[in-house]
């Protein structure tokens, strides 16, 4: 069977006051002409379908419109939420996406009550999916229920439970189909794009890979916005990562889906297949005059983040940049080194106070305090706070 | 301090009782709420509950508790390092408050007590808690609940204002109390060098070097006079003693001569006490020899009683053993009866042995009569219950027989039922045809009906179309006529007014030619004008009818079209239903054929107008005959088993009748043998006894011969016991009579003696030797006075001869005693005199030495104090508002605003920066050539995270200046209003920031968007019954 894996679409993210929907339509039109061209059996979408819990309409039209033409072409599809993805939502619309072989899992399940999917993919051919959306410690605990969990602590940590879970879901593969993982989680040592929400991937949320399963044919992971593989375990899994590119983190940085060919028992093989219709990230660091120059020909190139050298602030930059160039999203300005404040004998914030009495002493009478003084002056400010403190 | 759990009760618009609010595990979390739901009062129940105070609230504590509630409880679970304490307050509209702070022991044993009480009552809680937090109430509001409104204000408000907030948030009214301080220290300091000046002026004047010199010579002429006064003591006070000693000597000599004198008259006396001493000590060995004839005296006496006593005693031990001789007599003769009694015993033994197999019989006789009653009446049942069952079978079997009759009555016949099953859905289907049909037929004189009447309108609108254009042409031939008319008369009327203009030999204005005559002309008059107007208007209501008749006529004409086309519709249905019509009644007619060949004969006889009528009465019938034959048979079925089942109740009961005959039969033989056997032992026993009972006849027999046994057993027991006594009685009565004769014997040898010794001694009699005799001690104090007198005077005599000889003729008498004292008194007197004089004179010399030093001292301290005096006017000078504080304040909001600019940098992923300039807050937007904005152009989202980063900077320095462990929650009171997609991912990134190293951020918000995105919510709703919160979690 033919499987593609796509992910963290992130659609209707507005970023630098753009939409970028346009963009996202001509991905997902390339993406569904890909489907029915290449007819791809079972469609993979690893989570961050939209970029908000309440995306606009119009991309969850563009979203509908993808699922209801690929469905109709008689391709399944599964989604499950990302961090991004507002659970509920997904649930709720996924009832009706299931007449269009669109299945969500909007939240992890236990296997048997919709953590797991068996699908009859093409003739003859049975898909088993694990699926583990993302989920908080707490839903993890309170969504699938495990036979030990008769000592379940509420400081059970994120990676420990996670694994847990997949030991769980994993134990519904089957040695006579092709058996799939999919999760929306930060697997340890992968490398972010910092366009991914930071909360979600620190440390306290990085699973460890060995708990991925080790005999699903494939793993379509979902989260990080960069594509990669993760190396080191037995089974092959990918971070399919975003379609566009989404911040300058993210420049030159190539942005494919997967295309699997799998057939029970048999190991599979994958190809990455560039994704089209996005707009790239340019930096670009010129001269006005230089843009002005080449204005026609860098308007085309893509949305960019240009930094200019400067010899003196310039508050018109801006302006001037962005007339020149409209699809100028970020303007920087590159300016000399400033001299030093000559304010270095200025005490580092939270000094003792003596200290800062004495600075002040140096900088109004241009010689240091007697000790006298100085011993006074503590005396002074410990008996002030220590009653105070009484 | 990071919160776990909190109660409230009755506290503000928490008016209700509900289950804590669990915060264990919350990381980051929203309070969201309608506006006045209580957001705000979940945190001030948290400080409440930590400092018993809330922000905003500067009055009584009491208007906290919910209206209508007696009082308010709020209790706080929440951790402080390693260590989980619980605070409760609870406040009572009339009672004392009460305060308790506990602290958890995680170790403590499942059932035990966890808490330690740590301090109670206001005043201790609230130090305790102080002291735990390292933070006060005005700190931790300040640090840990961030009302971020006010930031905000704080970014837009003037540079003097924003110094002041400062001010009082960094506490540094510390360094306005320290120059208060080092002013009264300085003025403390003026006093006291005043003071030393004015005691060295006044009190030291005299402690010179000169003073001291002549104060040190009068001590020594002083010590010189003293000297020579002890010397002269020392010699009156040897003399005084020697006078005293010999003072003594003489005072004793003149005692002891009167002593000798006295002891010389008590002489006479001693000699008679000698006399007397004699006498005693002849008297002394006769005394016993007296004792011992007293004694046997009375020995006698009593023996004598003795003897007596015993003779009688010997009598009564006589007349016993006699007594008892002839009972013994008595009982043998009462014996010879036993041998004779013992035989009859004998054979009461045999008859007995029968008794017991007797009782036996006469028992199984007694059950075998009670087994034959109870078979004879389980016989007679059984007879009854068959007559029973033989009726009820008989009633079944008749039963049966018409059930039999019943299936046959039913007159159900399957293959009649096959054949209509199979033409029961052709019939079916013919009956909705011919129904269908007969619609059909009604539809089709519907359809002509309507095609006649379209017919007919047809006709009627054309002849309407010819009426209507017969009109219109009328009326247009009349509007033609009125228009002539009325282009005649305005032609006239022209013609008319040019002739007026005419004038004879004038050009013509029409045509040019000279004017010769002028034609008469009308005038102009109304009525011609009016002539005009009238042609004009009707012309116009010609024009008006000619319009009209031409719409009606264009109407009739629509009317005439459609009624064209509604009778073409009407004929083509006609047409239709009516083919339709033939077509179905030829498809009944088919069908009814078809029936009529394959059941016609079968359903005859059944009711109804057509064959398929027929037909499905018949399979109805079929069907109801079918119920009937089902249900005969079962009943049918039900009967057999019911006689079957009587007959085999029939059996049975033969059977048992035949088991309890059987029975009747056994038991009545059993009981024919038992009661001959027992009749046989009757006979038996009876041979020897006509006792009821021969066993208790044996029995009273055998006891009449151990009575008369033991009765021989007793006498004879008797009468050797009386001889032995009679012995023992008589033994005794001789022993008394050797005894009495021994002692007189005695008695008398003793007598003798006495009388001989008694005369030896020179007493006359007995009674003079004993009134002579005197006892040891007697004699010895005798002895001693004696002895005693001869000592003493002894002891004087020699006492005299040794005192004269010491006095030797010096006497001393009072006189000279006196004198020598007197002078010992008079020079003590003195030395003692002198002596205090020079201790006096010597103290004054200490003292003027010392002050002499302690007034060096002392003008040394001056110098130092005046030293001290100095530093402290420098350092209040220093310390005033307008110096250290001013620079203290400038660097203060310098670090801030760097700090914050800082947090805002990391905080929107280095895009803005805070900036300080011309006395304002500037944002620098990094995004955009660092375009400079002063805080009052900035959107929603901007001012909340520039002033969150102030705010967040602000709690920093707080702690750092409160010097409190790192706080491990943090409270944001958000204030703004709307914010858009992209502000509000910054600022949900910015918030999602906050936690890290576990500490819990909380942010009260009604930004639904906002409230989403964070794992966690409390919820807080209001009602009229009170606030309630509850949290959420995707």
């Amino acid at each position: 069977m033919r499987i593609l894996h796509t992910s963290d679409w992130h659609v209707g993210k507005v970023w630098k006051q753009r939409k970028r929907l346009d963009e996202m339509a001509r991905v997902l039109d390339h993406l569904a002409d890909f489907v029915e061209r290449e007819r791809i059996d079972l469609v993979l979408m690893s989570g961050d379908v939209f970029d908000t819990p309440v995306p606009p309409a119009e991309a969850e039209r563009m979203v509908f419109a993808f699922f209801k033409r690929i469905g109709l072409a008689g391709t399944e599809s599964v989604l499950i939420a990302g961090n991004h993805d507002s659970p509920a939502r997904l649930a709720a619309w996924g009832q009706l996406s299931e007449l269009v072989r669109c299945h969500v899992v909007a939240r992890p399940a236990n296997v048997g009550a919709g953590g797991t999917l068996e699908l009859d993919v093409c003739a003859g051919q049975r898909a088993v999916i694990a699926a583990l959306p993302f989920a908080g410690v707490r839903q993890l605990l309170s969504g699938v229920e495990l036979v030990d969990d008769a000592h379940k602590a509420k400081e059970q940590t994120y990676p420990h439970r996670m694994a847990q879970v997949i030991r769980h879901l994993s134990g519904a593969f089957r040695p006579d189909a092709v058996n799939l993982f999919m999760a929306h989680t930060f697997v340890d040592g992968a490398i972010i794009s910092r366009s991914e929400r930071m909360v979600h991937v620190g440390d306290e949320w990085a699973i460890d890979p060995q708990a991925l399963p080790k005999d699903a044919d494939y793993i379509a992971l979902g989260h990080v916005h960069k594509p990669q593989t993760i190396d080191g375990i037995p089974a092959i899994a990918h971070y399919a990562g975003s379609p566009l590119q989404l911040d300058f983190n993210e420049v030159n940085e190539d942005k494919h889906f997967l295309v699997i060919e799998a057939e029970p028992g048999v190991r599979p093989t994958v190809e990455a297949v560039p994704y089209e219709g996005g707009r790239p990230l340019v930096d670009l660091r010129a001269t006005l005059e230089e843009i002005e120059r080449d204005a026609e020909a860098l308007g085309r190139a893509g949305w960019i983040r240009v930094t200019v050298p400067l010899t003196a602030p310039d508050p018109d930059l801006a302006t001037a940049v962005r007339r020149l160039l409209p699809n100028a999203v970020v303007v920087k300005v590159e300016l000399p080194e400033q001299a030093a404040n000559d304010d270095s004998d200025r005490p580092p914030p939270g000094a003792p106070a003596a200290e800062v009495f004495s600075a002040y002493y140096r900088r109004h009478h241009e010689r240091a305090p007697a000790p006298e003084l100085l011993a006074a002056f503590r005396d002074l400010y410990d008996e002030e706070t220590e009653d105070e403190v009484e | 301090m990071r919160p776990l759990e909190l109660a409230v009760e009755g506290f503000t618009c928490f008016k209700e009782r509900q289950s804590p609010l669990d915060l264990r595990g919350l990381h980051l979390l929203a309070i969201a709420g309608p506006t006045g739901s209580g957001k705000s009062s979940l945190l001030d129940a948290m400080i409440f509950a930590l400092f018993g105070k809330v922000p905003r609230l500067k009055r009584q504590i009491s208007e906290l508790i919910s209206l209508g509630k007696p009082q308010l409880s709020v209790r706080l679970d929440f951790t402080v390092g390693q260590g989980t304490y619980r605070v409760v307050r609870i406040v009572h509209r009339a009672r004392p408050t009460l305060a308790v702070l506990e602290q958890v022991d995680p170790d403590a044993e499942v059932d035990a007590e966890p808490l330690r009480k740590l301090a109670e009552g206001v005043r201790q809680v609230d130090e305790r808690v102080r002291g735990l937090l390292g933070l006060d109430y005005e700190t931790f509001t300040r640090a840990v609940v961030l009302p971020q409104g006010q930031f905000a204000a704080f970014l837009e408000s003037q540079p003097s204002k924003q110094r002041e907030i400062l001010r009082d948030l960094l506490r540094l009214h510390v360094y306005e109390a320290m120059r208060f301080r080092a002013s009264a220290e300085a003025r403390r300091l003026e006093t006291q060098v005043e003071a030393d000046e004015r005691r060295l002026r006044e009190d030291y004047a005299d402690a010179t070097a000169d003073h001291l010199g002549q104060r040190r010579r009068e001590v020594q002429a002083l010590k010189d006079d003293l000297s020579v006064s002890t010397k002269a003591l020392a010699e009156a006070r040897t003399a005084e003693t020697a006078t005293r000693h010999l003072r003594e000597r003489s005072r004793e000599l003149e005692t002891r001569r009167r002593d000798l004198a006295g002891l010389a008259e008590q002489s006479v006396d001693v000699e008679t006490l000698a006399t007397r001493l004699a006498a005693a000590r002849k008297a002394a060995p006769l005394l016993p020899r007296l004792e011992t004839v007293a004694r046997l005296e009375r020995d006698l006496a009593e023996y004598r009683t003795v003897v007596d006593r015993e003779a009688q005693a010997l009598a009564v031990a006589e007349k016993a053993l006699e007594a008892a001789r002839e009972a013994l007599a008595k009982a043998r003769d009462a014996s010879a009866e036993i041998p004779g009694l013992r035989a009859r015993v004998q054979a009461l033994d045999g008859v007995v042995a029968l008794l017991g197999p007797r009782a036996k019989a006469i028992e199984r006789s007694d059950a075998a009569e009670r087994r034959t009653a109870e078979a004879d009446r389980r016989a007679a049942e059984i007879v009854e219950q068959r007559a029973a069952a033989e009726a009820s079978s008989g009633t079944l079997r008749a039963e049966l027989n018409q059930a039999h009759g019943a299936v046959d009555a039913a007159g159900y016949d399957p293959d009649l039922e096959r054949r209509l099953d199979g033409v029961r859905d052709t019939a079916g289907r013919l009956r909705d045809r011919r129904s269908a049909l007969g619609d059909l037929g009604e539809q089709v004189e519907d359809a002509e009906g309507r095609r006649r009447r379209a017919e007919a309108q047809r006709v009627e609108a054309t002849a309407d179309v010819a009426a209507a254009e017969q009109r219109a042409q009328t009326s247009q031939e009349a509007l033609g006529r009125a228009e002539e008319a009325w282009h005649a008369a305005r032609h006239e009327n022209h013609v008319d007014l040019l002739r007026r203009d005419l004038e004879p030999g004038a050009p013509c204005p029409v045509c040019q030619q000279d004017v010769g005559e002028v034609p008469e002309h009308g005038t102009l008059t109304d009525a011609a004008l009016e002539r005009l107007d009238a042609l004009a208007a009707e012309v116009e209501t010609a024009r008006a009818q000619a319009e009209e008749h031409r719409r009606r006529l264009e109407s009739d004409r629509a009317v005439a079209m459609a009624a064209a086309s509604e009778l073409d519709t009407a004929r083509r249905r006609a047409d239709e239903l009516r083919a339709e019509a033939t077509d179905a009644a030829r498809v009944v007619g088919e069908l009814a054929a078809d029936l009529h060949t394959a059941v016609g004969k079968d359903v005859e006889d059944d009711a109804g107008d057509t064959v398929e009528a027929r037909v499905l009465a018949a399979v109805d019938r079929v069907a109801k005959a079918r119920e009937v034959h089902r249900q005969a048979q079962e009943r049918r079925e039900a009967l057999a088993e019911s006689v079957a089942a009587a007959e085999r109740t029939l059996e049975r009961l033969a059977d048992e009748g035949r088991a309890a005959e059987q029975r009747r039969d056994e038991s009545r033989a059993a009981l024919e043998v038992a009661r001959a056997e027992a009749d046989d032992y009757t006979a038996k026993i009876r041979r020897v006894t006509e006792a009821d009972d021969p066993a208790e006849e044996r029995r009273g027999l055998a006891e009449r011969i151990d009575t008369l046994e033991a009765t021989e057993r007793r006498a004879t027991e008797q009468e050797r016991q009386r001889a032995v006594d009679q012995q023992g009685a008589s033994e005794r009565h001789r022993n008394a009579l050797d005894d009495l004769e021994r002692t007189t014997r005695h008695l008398e040898q003793n007598h003798l003696e006495v009388d001989q010794a008694l005369a030896d001694a020179g007493f006359d009699d007995a009674e003079v030797a004993r009134a002579a005799a005197l006892d040891d001690a007697e004699q010895g104090e005798l002895d001693r006075r004696i002895r005693d007198h001869e000592k003493a005077l002894h002891g004087l005599e020699t006492r005299i001869a040794d005192l004269e000889a010491e006095l030797d003729g010096e006497f001393v008498n009072q006189e000279a005693m006196d004198a020598a004292e007197a002078k010992v008194r008079q020079l003590t007197a003195r030395e003692r005199d002198e002596r205090d004089r020079l201790a006096a004179l010597e103290g004054a010399l200490d003292d003027l030495e010392q002050r002499v030093q302690r007034r060096v001292g002392l003008e040394q301290g001056l110098e130092g104090v005046r030293g001290e005096r100095r530093v402290m006017r420098e350092l209040e000078r220093e310390l005033r508002s307008d110096r250290f504080q001013a620079y203290l304040l400038e660097k203060i909001f310098q670090d801030l605003v760097h700090g914050a600019s800082l947090r805002l940098y990391e905080l929107t992923q280095e895009r803005y920066q805070l900036t300080f300039e011309e006395g304002q807050f500037r944002v620098i937007d990094g995004d955009n050539a660092n375009q400079r904005r002063s805080t009052d152009t900035l959107s929603g989202g901007e001012t909340f995270l520039a002033s969150l980063a102030l705010a967040l900077e602000l709690s920093e320095q707080v702690q750092r200046e409160a010097g409190a462990v790192t706080l491990g929650s943090i409270f944001i009171d958000e204030g703004f209003g709307t914010l858009d997609p992209e502000t509000l991912d910054i600022v949900a990134g910015a918030i999602e920031s906050l936690p890290r190293g576990g500490r819990m951020v909380g942010i009260i918000t009604h930004i639904p968007e906002l409230t989403r995105r964070l794992p966690f919510r409390v919820l807080v709703d209001k009602s009229p019954a009170g606030s309630r919160y509850r949290v959420d979690e995707e």
